[in-house]
């Protein structure tokens, strides 16, 4: 079987991005991706053009799956969780931009986090400990592996990055949390295939059949499980609607 | 100079042939696809990590118009060399993506899978 690659990570020009959401569309699809999410960026005050993503997406009629997700980017857990439980119903993908301890720390203890991108940055140090790794297994919470990081550093910042990185690949993979790889892709210039951003993995110390599986099928289960929640048949965790075939004989 | 003999192959390393295109606006010479490739190498594995590849970029096999090109490198490397072209940015302040089509054991399937070569004239030429 074929694997198919995702990308969770890609700004469009209406949030931080440089290119167009048509542009993107394109370029994913030249790359064999088969599955993208356009990520809004959100911070403290300003509105978020979530619903203006969606209908730039529906407008260009993608031959691939095209997702609405966003980036929340705070300082502050108070406002964290205030737009989690805001943006969690519109939003397919919900990122939490970490680098600060606490911002890292309260992704990973809130299950309604699908992915904590690059806890790394900014810091000296990886940004997650055996707790917090413990904790994203136990909540589902995804670490990213960030490729932008390493494609805009060079020489000392990137060796940094790519330390700091593979501490987090290690830990995340001891605990059995799971790992994304995405690539943060600002224009559709930095967009790259699956296998392409599979061996960022590599690089990290990651197992060729392990770095695939960041960017195949845990994305794909991933969407797969936001597919079920937002379904109509979904009413809680662990409580949904089964519903019983009519009979043919009555 | 006279060339070594060809080592029996129990001994040689063992080959794999990177099939990689260059996305862009533009086109590049095979001189400027190979100068972006090896600093990229070099920047991220340094002179020691990259001496292990054993990079070859074969001159015949470059097609400047569709910027369709074949890396032989050792077949350990293969993944190290995929992520040295996949963090090349610009080409001359170009943007460009340089993507792997595929990876083959041999240059003719390379050929025949990557490079439209299908019947003996192709191969002639």
């Amino acid at each position: 079987m074929e694997r198919k690659f995702c990308d969770l990570h890609i700004y469009s020009d209406l949030s931080i991005g440089e290119s167009s959401v048509k542009d993107i569309i394109e370029m994913a699809q030249k790359l064999d991706l088969s599955s993208i999410c356009i990520i809004d960026h959100v911070k403290d005050k300003n509105k978020d053009n979530i619903n203006r993503l969606k209908e730039e997406i529906k407008k260009q009629k993608p031959n691939i799956e095209v997702l609405a997700g966003v980036e929340i980017n705070t300082e502050d857990t108070e406002i964290l969780k205030r737009q989690i439980s805001r943006l969690r119903e519109t939003a397919d993908i919900v990122i939490v931009s970490g680098g600060s301890s606490k911002i890292n720390r309260a992704a990973v203890e809130d299950a309604r986090v699908d992915i904590l991108a690059h806890p790394e940055r900014g810091r000296r140090d990886s940004g997650l400990d055996d707790i917090m790794a413990r904790l994203a297994a136990k909540n589902n919470v995804a670490i990213e592996l960030n490729f932008k990081m390493v494609l805009n550093t060079y020489r000392k910042i990137r060796s940094h990055m790519l330390a700091h990185m593979r501490d987090n690949a290690e830990l995340v993979h001891k605990f059995g949390a799971p790992l994304v790889i995405s690539s943060g892709a600002e224009k559709a210039f930095e967009i790259r295939t699956g296998r392409e951003l599979a061996s960022l993995g590599t690089l990290v110390g990651l197992e060729l059949a392990k770095s695939l599986d960041c960017v195949s099928s845990v994305p794909e289960s991933m969407i797969a499980h936001i597919k079920k929640v937002k379904g109509e048949n979904h009413i809680m965790p662990g409580v949904e609607v089964i519903r019983k075939k009519e009979s043919k004989k009555r | 100079m006279v060339p070594l003999k060809r080592l029996p192959p129990d001994i040689r390393i063992r080959e794999r042939y990177i099939v990689f295109s260059i996305i862009s606006e533009k086109h590049f010479s095979l001189e400027e696809a190979v100068r972006t490739i090896w600093s990229s190498a070099l920047q991220l594995f340094g002179e020691a990590g990259t001496s292990r590849f054993h990079i070859w970029i074969p001159s015949n096999l470059y097609n400047e118009k569709r910027g369709i090109g074949i890396i032989r490198c050792s077949h350990d490397y293969v993944q190290d060399i995929r992520a040295a072209l996949a963090l090349i940015k610009k080409i001359d302040e170009e943007q460009v993506i340089i993507r792997t089509l595929g990876v083959t054991g041999t240059i003719k399937a390379a050929k025949t899978k990557f490079l439209d070569k299908k019947t003996l004239e192709d191969f002639s030429n």
